[in-house]
C-alpha cells in the first residue's frame, strides 16, 4: 500500500513539473500562419509549430495503425503491408490505446489468436488452436505448445513441459514497442515450436527522441494494481541505455479451488473413524457413512474450500476376488497432497504476482555495426493451469530467472547469444515439479546480397538445455496423504529427471529471398538435429508474393513446422510410491528417446487490400495437416508379488494344510482307478477351499503390489485444419478509428479413437490382475495338491521353489497346472521357465499350441501387457485389443467462430474513448477427468482516458465491463469485471 | 427487397464513412511537405555545382505532391524546386529528391539500387534508413520527426548543414 502510495506521488509531481511544455507560438498564431509563412519557417521553428499543432491525433494514429513495420516475417524490417506471411502488427500505443493490461490480453487485439482467461489476469493464448490433442488427457495439453514465443528474437519457451508461460516473462506492456504475429508454420525461418506460427515482442529501444521516464500505473478491485517504469537515455546516436520495472498482482474472483469431477470422490470427516485404505466396505457400511456426512459428494466436481479439499478421499467399487457377485467398496486417499494443501495455497485468492527488471544497452559504434545487450531478472507466482494429473484445476506457479541476450549485427552478419537460468516450480507443493533450467542459445545468420534481385541468408544456430532435480524417487501417498508430515524441504529433493537431464539441438538453415519485379520468391529451409531423440527434423517454406499495385497484396505460403522436444517425454526418469491411494501402488515415469515430434504442413493463401489511405483489409485462407502428435501412455502394467508376501501365504496355508492332511488320505478312498479319480477330484477341491481361506485371511486386495510404467509414446491421430481470417483497420473519421476480426476455422482429426491413459492404466492392471491372480492360484493349489497328495510339506516347498526359482527378482514364478499329471506339470513347468528366461513372451504347451507365457511378467518382461501408440493392447505377444479408429473427429476445443470489434472514438483531443468487445464461440474440451463444455463467450473491455497535457493521460478501464462471469476457460473461474483507475505518463 | 433494401443502405452508409476517411490525413501531408521543402532548401551538393533548379520527384503519394505544389507556387525568391509525381519506381524522373510515399515503402530496396547514389531519398516511414533512405520521416510523441543518415545523404552527391542533423535523429 506504501509503494502504492509513494509511486502516485512520484507520477503526480512529474505531471505538475513537466505536463505543460510551451513552445513560442500558440496554436491560434500558427493556425493563422499561411502555407508561404510557414514554409519560411526555420526547420526548428517548424517542428515546434508541429508540434503544437500535435500530430498525434489522427497523424499519429495513421502511422500506429496503417503504416506499420514487420520484421519477423522476413528477419527484415520491411512495410506490414508487403510483409511476406499472415502476419500482425501491434504497437504499444494500440494497446495502451485499448487500455490491456496484460500481454496476453493484447492478443486479443490480433487476428488467429484465441485468448481465454483462466483467472484474473492469468491467460490461456492460443495461435489457431489445435491445443487438447490428444483430449481425453491431462490438462496440460490444453497449454500452446505449438507456438513459438520470442522476445528481440531471444526464445521463451518452458521445455520442461511444454508450452509457453507468459506469467514468467521479466518484461511488461512498457518495455514492448510491437507485437508481430505470424500466422502458419514457420520453423524453417525460426526453429522448432512455430507449428501455428511465431510471436515475435520486440522491445522498444532507446534513441534520442525516447521520453526520459515514461510507465503506467493503475489499480481496482480484486486487489488489482499495475505499475510499470521505464527509465530511457541516449547519450549519442552511438550509446543508449534503458532500465525498465514491472510489478503487478491481481486476485481471483474467489479463494475456492476447482475440483474437477471424477467418479467416487468424497469430502471426508476425518473426525469419525472412517474404515482403513484396502479394508472391504459393504455397500450397506457405505451408506450409512454418506448417510451421517461422514462423507460428502464430490463427484461433480466444483468449487470448494482448501479446508475441504484437504479431505477429498476416493471410494471405489469393486467385486469381491472369491464371489464376483459381491460388490464391496474401498476408500482411498486422493493423489492430492492433503496435509499440505495449506503450505502449498499460501494464498489461494492469488491469481498472479509478478514483478521484472529489464536493462537494454544500445551500441552503434558505426553504419555497419550494432550491438544490443539485453538483461532481465523476473519473479513470479500465479495461479496456473495443473500440469500432472491432480483433481483440483490450479497449481500454483512460481519462478525467479534471469536471462542475458546479446544480439549484434556486423556488416550483415547476425549473431545472437543468450542464456536463462533461474528456478522454476511448475506446481508449488507437489514434489517433482520444482526444476532448475539452465539454457543458452548461439546463432549466427549471413545476409548475403547476391545480386540486386537475390539475397542469400545461410545460418546456423546452437541451443543447448538442461533441468536439474536432485533425487530419482518419492513416496507422494506417504509425503503427503495419512501419517507423514509433508515438509518444505522435501520438494527440494525430488524431480523427473533422476538429478539432471540435457539437450541440445544444431539447426543449418538458408533462406534465399529473390525480387523479380512485382514478383517475390522466398524459399526458407532448416533442419534441427537433437540429441534426444537422435534424429533430424526438417521444416521448409516456399513463399510466392505479388504486389498488383500500391494498394493490392497477394501471398501464397506453404510450409512444413515441427514442435520442439520436451523434457518430460524425453528424460523422465521417476518412480512415484503411491502409498494408500488408488492402485497402482507405484508409478515410474519413463522417457522416451525415439518419438516422433508433432509436425505440421500448411497452405495459405493471403491477400491485403488498400482501398483508402485510412482502410487496411487483411484476408487469409489457411489448410493444416498435423501428425504425430503423443501423450504420455501406459505402456505396461504389472501385478507383482513379493517373496516376503509369498512366504506368509504358505505360511498361512501349511497350518491349514497341516490339519486337513491329517484326515485327507488316499487309503480313505476306494481302490481302483475310480478311486484314483474321486481322490484326485476331492483333492482338488480341498486345495481351491485351502487357497480361497488363505486368500480371505491375507486380504486379497494387498496381496499383489500394481506397478504402472508411463511413458510418451506417438498416437496415430492425422488432424486436419481449415479456417478463414479477416482483419480490418479502417479510420473511419479524425474522431473515430476501428479495428475488427473474425477468424472461422474448423478442426477434425482422422484415425482417432479417445486415448485415456487412467483408462488406458485400469485395463491394463485389470488384465494382469488376471494373469497374476490365475499364476498365484495354480502355484497355491499346486503347494496344497503336493503336500496332500502324501509329498508332505517338504515336497510342497520343493514344489514353490522349483516354481519361483526366478534368480533376478524379488518376485516368484507362477506357474500353470491345473489337472496334469505330475509328469505334465513338470513338463509344463519346464517349458514355461526356459522360455521365460530365454525372454520368450510365449511358450509351447503340451498340445503343441504357442501361448502366452505366464511368467513373462516374473522375468524381467516389464511389459507383459502393453499399449502401443495406436492403443493396440497386447497380452504377452497374442492378444490385441484394437479400438475402432474413427474419421472425421470434430474436434471442439478450440472456438469454431471468434474475433474481436473495437472502436476509438475522441471527440476533443484531450479525451480518447475505446472499447471492444471480444468474442467466441462454444467450446468442449475432453480431460481424463471428463467433458468440460464452454459456452458462448461475449466480454467488453472500455476505457475513458483524458489528457490534460500531452505527457500524460489519466483514465478509467472497465475490464469485462458488464461483468459477464461465464467460465472463459476449461474448469478455470468465474471471471468478474476488474475495474481500475490510473495514469499513463511520458516526459 | 427487404434484404436489398439493408443491402442497399449498408452499402452506402459504407461509401461514405469511405469517402469521409480521404480527408484524414491532409494535414499530415501538409506537415510532410513543408518538412520536405525545408530540407530541399537546406540541401547543396557536395560536388558545388550550382543547379538553378531542384528537381523534387513525389513517388506514390498524389496528396504530398499536391501540398508540396502548393508550397512552391506560393514561393517567389530563390532556388526553383520543381516538382514532380511518379506512380512506380519505373517511372521516375531524374531527380534530385525522391519522397516516397508509405504505400510505396517496400520498393526501397529497388529505389536504393536505381537511384540511391544520384538522388536523396526521403522515406515518410519510420526506419527506412537502415534500407537506403536518407531522411525518414515519421510521427512519435506527438511530434512530427525524422531520422537522418550522412552516409546516405553523401552517396547521394549532396550535403546537409549540421543544423539539420541535429535537430533529427542521428542514425548510422
Amino acid at each position: 500500500m506504501k509503494l502504492r502510495f509513494t509511486t502516485i506521488l512520484l507520477l503526480l509531481s512529474f505531471v505538475v513539473c513537466f505536463g505543460n511544455a510551451q513552445t513560442s507560438l500558440t496554436k491560434e498564431e500558427i493556425m493563422a500562419m499561411s502555407i508561404e509563412e510557414l514554409s519560411d519557417l526555420p526547420l526548428e521553428d517548424l517542428m515546434a509549430a508541429v508540434e503544437t499543432l500535435g500530430v498525434s491525433s489522427v497523424d499519429e494514429l495513421f502511422a500506429m495503425i496503417m503504416n506499420k513495420n514487420v520484421s519477423s516475417a522476413s528477419k527484415e524490417e520491411e512495410d506490414a503491408f508487403t510483409s511476406p506471411l499472415s502476419s500482425s502488427v501491434l504497437t504499444k500505443g494500440e494497446m495502451r490505446t485499448y487500455g490491456v493490461t496484460t500481454i496476453e490480453e493484447a492478443f486479443r487485439l490480433i487476428p488467429g489468436v484465441i485468448v481465454q482467461e483462466k483467472t484474473n489476469g492469468m491467460y490461456d493464448v492460443q495461435l489457431r488452436g489445435l491445443n487438447n490433442i490428444p483430449d481425453n488427457n491431462l490438462l496440460l495439453y490444453s497449454e500452446n505448445a505449438n507456438t513459438l514465443l520470442m522476445i528481440d528474437g531471444r526464445v521463451a519457451h518452458n521445455y520442461a513441459m511444454g508450452a509457453i508461460n507468459f506469467d514468467m516473462l521479466s518484461i511488461s506492456i512498457e518495455d514492448i514497442e510491437r507485437i508481430e504475429v505470424v500466422r502458419g508454420a514457420s520453423s524453417a525461418l525460426y526453429g522448432g515450436n512455430a507449428v501455428q506460427g511465431v510471436i515475435n515482442i520486440i522491445t522498444e529501444k532507446t534513441n534520442p527522441s525516447s521520453k526520459a521516464i515514461s510507465g503506467s500505473y493503475q489499480m481496482g478491485n480484486q486487489d488489482s494494481y499495475v505499475v510499470e517504469l521505464a527509465l530511457r537515455k541516449s547519450f549519442s546516436p552511438k550509446f543508449s541505455v534503458g532500465l525498465t520495472f514491472n510489478n503487478q498482482r491481481r486476485d481471483r474472483p474467489t479463494d475456492k479451488l476447482y475440483i474437477m469431477p471424477q467418479h467416487g470422490l468424497f469430502i471426508a470427516d476425518r473426525n469419525v473413524a472412517l474404515p482403513g485404505i484396502n479394508e472391504a466396505i459393504t455397500p450397506e457400511a457405505v451408506g450409512a457413512l454418506i448417510q451421517s456426512g461422514a462423507l460428502k459428494d464430490a463427484s461433480n466436481g466444483g468449487y470448494f474450500s482448501v479446508d475441504e479439499i484437504e479431505n477429498l478421499m476416493q471410494l471405489i467399487t469393486t467385486a469381491n476376488t472369491q464371489d464376483p457377485t459381491v460388490q464391496e467398496y474401498f476408500l482411498f486417499e486422493t493423489n492430492l497432497p492433503q496435509r499440505a494443501l495449506k503450505g502449498k495455497y499460501k494464498d489461494p485468492s492469488l491469481a498472479r504476482r509478478t514483478t521484472g527488471f529489464n536493462g537494454y544497452v544500445t551500441i552503434v559504434p558505426n553504419s555497419n555495426v550494432r550491438i544490443d545487450l539485453t538483461a532481465g531478472y523476473q519473479n513470479s507466482i500465479a495461479m496456473a493451469t495443473q500440469v500432472g494429473d491432480s483433481y483440483m484445476s490450479f497449481e500454483n506457479r512460481q519462478s525467479k530467472s534471469t536471462y542475458g541476450n546479446l544480439r549484434a549485427n556486423i556488416y550483415g552478419l547476425s549473431l545472437n547469444a543468450d542464456f536463462m537460468t533461474g528456478s522454476n516450480n511448475y506446481a508449488v507443493g507437489v514434489p517433482g515439479f520444482k526444476v532448475k533450467p539452465f539454457a543458452y542459445d548461439l546463432s549466427a545468420e549471413y545476409d548475403w546480397r547476391v545480386a540486386d534481385f537475390l539475397s542469400v541468408r545461410p545460418g546456423v544456430s546452437y541451443q543447448y538445455i538442461k533441468y536439474e532435480d536432485y533425487t530419482p524417487s518419492f513416496d507422494f501417498g506417504k509425503g503427503m496423504g495419512v501419517g507423514t508430515q509433508y515438509k518444505e524441504g522435501v520438494q527440494e529433493l525430488c524431480g523427473f529427471f533422476d538429478k539432471e537431464a540435457d539437450i541440445n539441438t544444431f539447426a543449418p538453415s538458408v533462406r534465399f529471398d529473390a525480387r523479380l519485379g512485382d514478383l517475390r520468391l522466398i524459399a526458407a529451409l532448416r533442419s534441427d538435429k537433437t540429441s534426444i531423440p537422435d534424429a533430424w527434423n526438417t521444416s521448409f517454406q516456399f513463399v510466392a508474393n505479388y504486389v498488383f499495385n500500391d494498394n493490392n497484396f497477394i501471398r501464397l505460403n506453404y510450409g512444413r513446422a515441427n514442435r520442439s522436444m520436451t523434457m518430460v517425454n524425453t528424460s523422465s526418469a521417476l518412480t512415484v510410491e503411491r502409498t494408500n491411494m488408488l492402485w497402482p501402488n507405484t508409478i515410474h515415469f519413463v522417457g522416451n528417446d525415439n518419438y516422433d515430434m508433432t509436425n505440421l504442413d500448411n497452405l495459405e493463401l493471403g491477400y491485403r487490400w488498400r482501398p483508402t489511405n485510412a482502410l487496411l483489409i487483411d484476408a487469409e485462407a489457411f489448410l493444416s495437416w498435423s501428425r504425430d502428435y503423443g501423450a504420455l501412455m501406459s505402456r505396461s502394467a504389472n501385478f507383482n508379488l513379493s517373496r516376503e508376501t509369498m512366504n506368509k501365504l504358505v505360511a498361512m496355508a501349511s497350518g491349514m494344510l497341516g490339519q486337513i492332511a491329517t484326515e485327507f488320505k488316499r487309503e480313505n478312498f476306494p481302490e481302483g482307478p475310480e478311486g484314483d479319480a474321486a481322490f484326485s477330484q476331492a483333492l482338488m477341491g480341498v486345495a481351491g477351499g485351502a487357497f480361497g481361506a488363505v486368500m480371505s485371511a491375507a486380504n486379497p486386495h494387498s496381496i499383489f503390489q500394481k506397478e504402472a510404467f508411463i511413458q510418451y509414446g506417438n498416437l496415430p491421430y492425422k488432424v486436419k485444419q481449415k479456417g478463414i481470417s479477416l482483419g480490418i483497420d479502417w479510420i473511419i473519421s479524425p474522431k473515430l478509428i476501428s479495428k475488427f476480426n473474425l477468424n472461422i476455422q474448423k478442426t477434425t482429426i482422422d484415425n482417432y479413437f479417445a486415448y485415456d491413459q487412467n483408462g488406458a492404466i485400469s485395463a491394463q492392471l485389470q488384465e494382469s490382475g488376471k494373469y497374476s491372480g490365475a499364476a498365484l492360484a495354480d502355484v497355491m493349489m499346486g503347494y496344497a495338491h503336493t503336500v496332500l497328495s502324501g509329498g508332505g510339506q517338504a515336497a510342497g516347498l520343493a514344489f514353490i521353489q522349483a516354481a519361483f526359482q526366478n534368480p533376478h527378482a524379488e518376485n516368484y514364478v507362477a506357474a500353470s497346472y491345473g489337472s496334469m499329471t505330475p509328469e505334465q506339470q513338470q513338463a509344463t513347468l519346464a517349458a514355461i521357465l526356459s522360455a521365460a528366461q530365454a525372454g520368450s513372451t510365449t511358450y509351447t504347451d503340451m498340445n503343441g499350441y504357442v501361448v502366452e507365457n505366464p511368467l513373462a511378467m516374473y522375468y524381467g518382461l516389464k511389459y507383459n501387457v502393453r499399449m502401443n501408440e495406436k492403443g493396440d493392447v497386447t497380452l504377452g505377444d497374442s492378444h490385441y485389443v484394437r479400438p475402432e479408429l474413427e474419421n472425421g473427429h470434430k474436434h471442439k476445443a478450440a472456438p469454431a467462430f471468434y474475433g474481436m470489434a473495437g472502436l476509438i472514438y475522441k471527440p476533443i483531443s484531450q479525451v480518447n474513448i475505446s472499447a471492444f468487445a471480444n468474442f467466441m464461440s462454444s467450446r468442449e474440451y475432453l480431460t481424463s477427468f471428463g467433458t468440460d463444455k464452454l459456452c458462448p463467450r461475449f466480454t467488453v473491455n472500455a476505457k475513458v482516458g483524458y489528457n490534460p497535457t500531452s505527457n500524460v493521460e489519466v483514465f478509467f478501464n472497465a475490464h469485462n465491463l458488464f461483468n459477464n462471469k461465464k467460465r472463459e476457460f476449461l474448469y478455470g473461474d468465474q471471471i468478474q469485471g476488474m475495474y481500475t483507475f490510473g495514469l499513463n505518463f511520458g516526459f | 427487397m427487404k434484404t436489398l433494401s439493408s443491402t442497399l443502405r449498408f452499402a452506402f452508409v459504407a461509401f461514405f464513412m469511405m469517402a469521409m476517411t480521404l480527408s484524414v490525413n491532409a494535414q499530415m501531408s501538409k506537415f510532410e511537405a513543408l518538412y520536405v521543402y525545408n530540407f530541399a532548401k537546406n540541401l547543396t551538393f557536395v560536388d558545388n555545382t550550382q543547379k538553378s533548379d531542384l528537381v523534387v520527384t513525389v513517388l506514390g503519394d498524389l496528396q504530398l505532391q499536391n501540398e508540396l505544389q502548393n508550397i512552391v507556387k506560393a514561393k517567389t525568391g530563390g532556388r526553383r524546386v520543381v516538382v514532380k509525381g511518379a506512380a512506380s519506381v519505373a517511372q521516375l524522373p531524374k531527380s534530385d529528391v525522391i519522397v516516397v510515399g508509405k504505400s510505396m515503402s517496400a520498393q526501397m530496396p529497388e529505389l536504393v539500387v536505381n537511384q540511391g547514389d544520384k538522388a536523396l531519398i526521403v522515406s515518410t516511414q519510420k526506419g527506412l534508413c537502415s534500407n537506403g533512405a536518407a531522411i525518414s520521416l515519421f510521427a512519435e510523441n506527438g511530434k512530427l520527426t525524422y531520422e537522418i543518415c550522412k552516409k546516405n545523404i553523401k552517396h547521394a552527391g549532396l550535403h546537409v548543414p549540421q543544423h539539420l542533423v541535429s535537430l533529427g535523429i542521428e542514425v548510422f
